[in-house]
């Protein structure tokens, strides 16, 4: 699924909390999709620029803008994310991308090839040629260059007068594309000393792997699993990017706090039975369950 | 080639300045030119435990604002020639520390001196970062209680990573320095054992210094304890620090027991 940010005057006041929020969920939004519904904000282009450059500062992946429609923005939506056209079409999108596997992604790009054939010409000549100014379409642009009939679709997500089925597929077919090139590989981040009081380390593309303790008053943050050969006395957060299968390992378990997608446990919630042993920690359904080795 | 140590802890009250001095002393006693420096602007110590509080004429801060030269700051231990105190300014604070100034200081004691051991204030502000700045050798000097531990295990971070050494690629040497032990009280499970503090903080051993009377009386005499009551078990937990400071290789004893016996080799059936 897309998340939907919907920013509100005074602008800094909002991303002070939006600060806040990520600050207490690290990681939430690396690699999600997010549309940024701009029908609060005044329609002005510096304004638009501001906002859409200080959430990107803070890796959040824009795919779109939503709540006004090209034609309020005019020349103004000139490199800002392409605005998306309709509720319906976004959720398709983000849905589908959000299934996508890698490997569906060359069938995509066929598909893709085949819909940009056929797809109807843009209603308006201005509007499209807006967005193909757009630098944030340049980069999908690029690496799609090795498929034949690739370089005209990017044109497509802006064209709010050619919706139906087909401009679904293409606009789908696009966000799994570009999530694919944008996110990288998952790798594993070896330490190979222990996580001291104080420290924290954050790893938002994959696992973490501590050779030695992590120490209370520390944290290791993970996309993906954490394994840690040593004692765990400080709080491991798994799956922090929102990885329902991550878990986390540790040849000691002594946390203050344990957590995979969202869902922890405190010291005081640990199964006495775990404690002080080698344990593994994941999601079944919505508890977080541990057993000991 | 000069050694620059930095005693450290974090938490306060702990031992370091304590332990700076009396291993300043063993290590000067044993022939070595040894500077104890004082970082803890505004709050100094050393010169009392020292028992120079009477002779500090200029201080690190003059001598970082050039308003006077490290030969006039330094000041000669009378009882040891070849140990030197370099004592903090009482009436400043530790924002008159510069981190240029630090280094020319630090540059300055290494053409003189075999061993630079730096007192860092507690805490992990300034003073506590520039004193261990330059270090090549960290003693962490930890209490066998849990906060204390923490704090020890926060600043072994800080030595991995704000100092040069960590900067530069390298590691600073570290070696914990358990003090006021007592075998009868962590055999009661009042304390945490020494194996405990090790696997917390997973740094090599230097020595455990047990709780001792011995060592309040010579501070309040302005003695090292290694000068003051150089045949008590502090003093000799101390003296054997020194010599492994020294590249000697001695068999880490145990405290384990109220009256002092200092008998049993460190092993996991020790304490």
């Amino acid at each position: 699924m897309a998340f939907v940010l919907t920013p509100m005057p005074p602008i800094a006041e909002w991303l002070a909390d939006f600060d806040t929020f990520a600050k207490r969920s690290p990681g939430f939004f690396a690699g999600r999709p997010v549309v940024v519904d701009i029908s609060h904000m005044p329609a002005s282009r510096p304004e638009l620029v501001h906002m859409v450059t200080e959430l990107k500062r803070r890796n959040v992946t824009i795919m779109g803008l939503d709540g006004r429609t090209p034609g309020e923005l005019g020349a103004d939506a000139r490199g800002l994310p392409p605005i998306l056209s309709g509720g319906k079409e976004i959720a398709a999108l983000s849905q589908l991308a959000d299934t996508m596997q890698s490997t569906e992604i060359a069938k995509l790009i066929d598909a893709v090839q085949d819909a940009s054939i056929t797809a109807p010409p843009p209603a308006e000549p201005g509007e499209s040629e807006a967005a193909a100014e757009t630098p944030d379409a340049a980069p999908e642009n690029a690496p799609a260059e090795a498929v034949p009939g690739e370089a005209a679709v990017p044109s497509e997500p802006a064209v709010p007068a050619a919706p139906g089925p087909v401009s679904a597929v293409t606009e789908a077919a696009l966000a799994a594309v570009e999530k694919a090139i944008d996110t990288p590989d998952p790798d594993t981040l070896i330490i190979d000393h222990p996580v001291r009081s104080g420290q924290s380390v954050v790893h938002l593309t994959g696992d973490v792997v501590v050779i030695g303790s992590v120490a209370s008053g520390s944290e290791v943050v993970a996309s993906g699993s954490i394994h840690i050969y040593g004692a765990l006395r400080g709080r491991a957060i798994a799956g922090s990017a929102g990885d329902r299968n991550a878990r986390i390992f540790t040849t000691q378990l002594n946390a203050e706090l344990v957590a995979i997608n969202g869902l922890y446990k405190t010291a005081d919630d640990l199964n006495p039975k775990c404690v002080g042993r080698a344990v593994q920690a994941w999601l079944d359904g919505d508890s977080l369950k541990m057993a000991a080795f | 080639m000069s050694k620059v140590l930095v005693v450290t802890s974090g938490k306060g009250g702990v031992g370091k300045t304590t332990s700076t001095a009396a291993l300043g002393a063993a290590l000067a006693r044993a022939g070595k030119n040894v500077a104890i420096v004082d970082f803890d602007v505004g709050l100094r110590n050393l010169d009392l435990v020292m028992g120079a509080e009477r002779r500090v004429v200029f201080d690190l801060i003059n001598v970082i604002n050039g308003d006077a030269k490290l030969s006039q700051a330094l000041i000669r231990d009378k009882r040891i020639d070849t140990l030197h105190l370099l004592p903090a300014s009482q009436t400043r604070d530790k924002d008159a520390l510069t981190e240029e100034g630090v280094a020319g200081v630090i540059a300055e004691l290494r053409e003189k001196f075999d061993y630079i051991l730096c007192d860092s204030p507690a805490g992990i502000e300034r003073g506590a970062t520039l004193a261990m700045r330059h270090a090549d050798i960290a003693i962490v000097v930890s209490n066998p209680e849990v906060s204390s531990v923490r704090d020890s295990d926060r600043i072994i971070g800080l030595l991995d990573s704000k100092t040069m050494r960590a900067e530069n690629g390298d590691r600073v040497e570290k070696y914990l320095l358990v003090t006021r032990y007592d075998p009868v009280r962590a055999d009661r499970g009042e304390m945490l054992k020494v194996e405990d503090v090790l696997e917390i903080l997973s740094i090599p051993l230097l020595a455990v210094v047990p709780e001792s009377q011995e060592v309040l009386k010579a501070s309040n005499l302005g003695m090292p304890v290694t000068l003051g009551a150089p045949n008590s078990h502090p003093a000799k937990a101390y003296t054997d620090a020194a010599r492994r400071i020294m590249g000697e290789t001695i068999e880490i004893e145990i405290p384990t027991d109220k009256r002092g016996l200092l008998g049993k080799i460190f092993a996991r059936k020790a304490a």
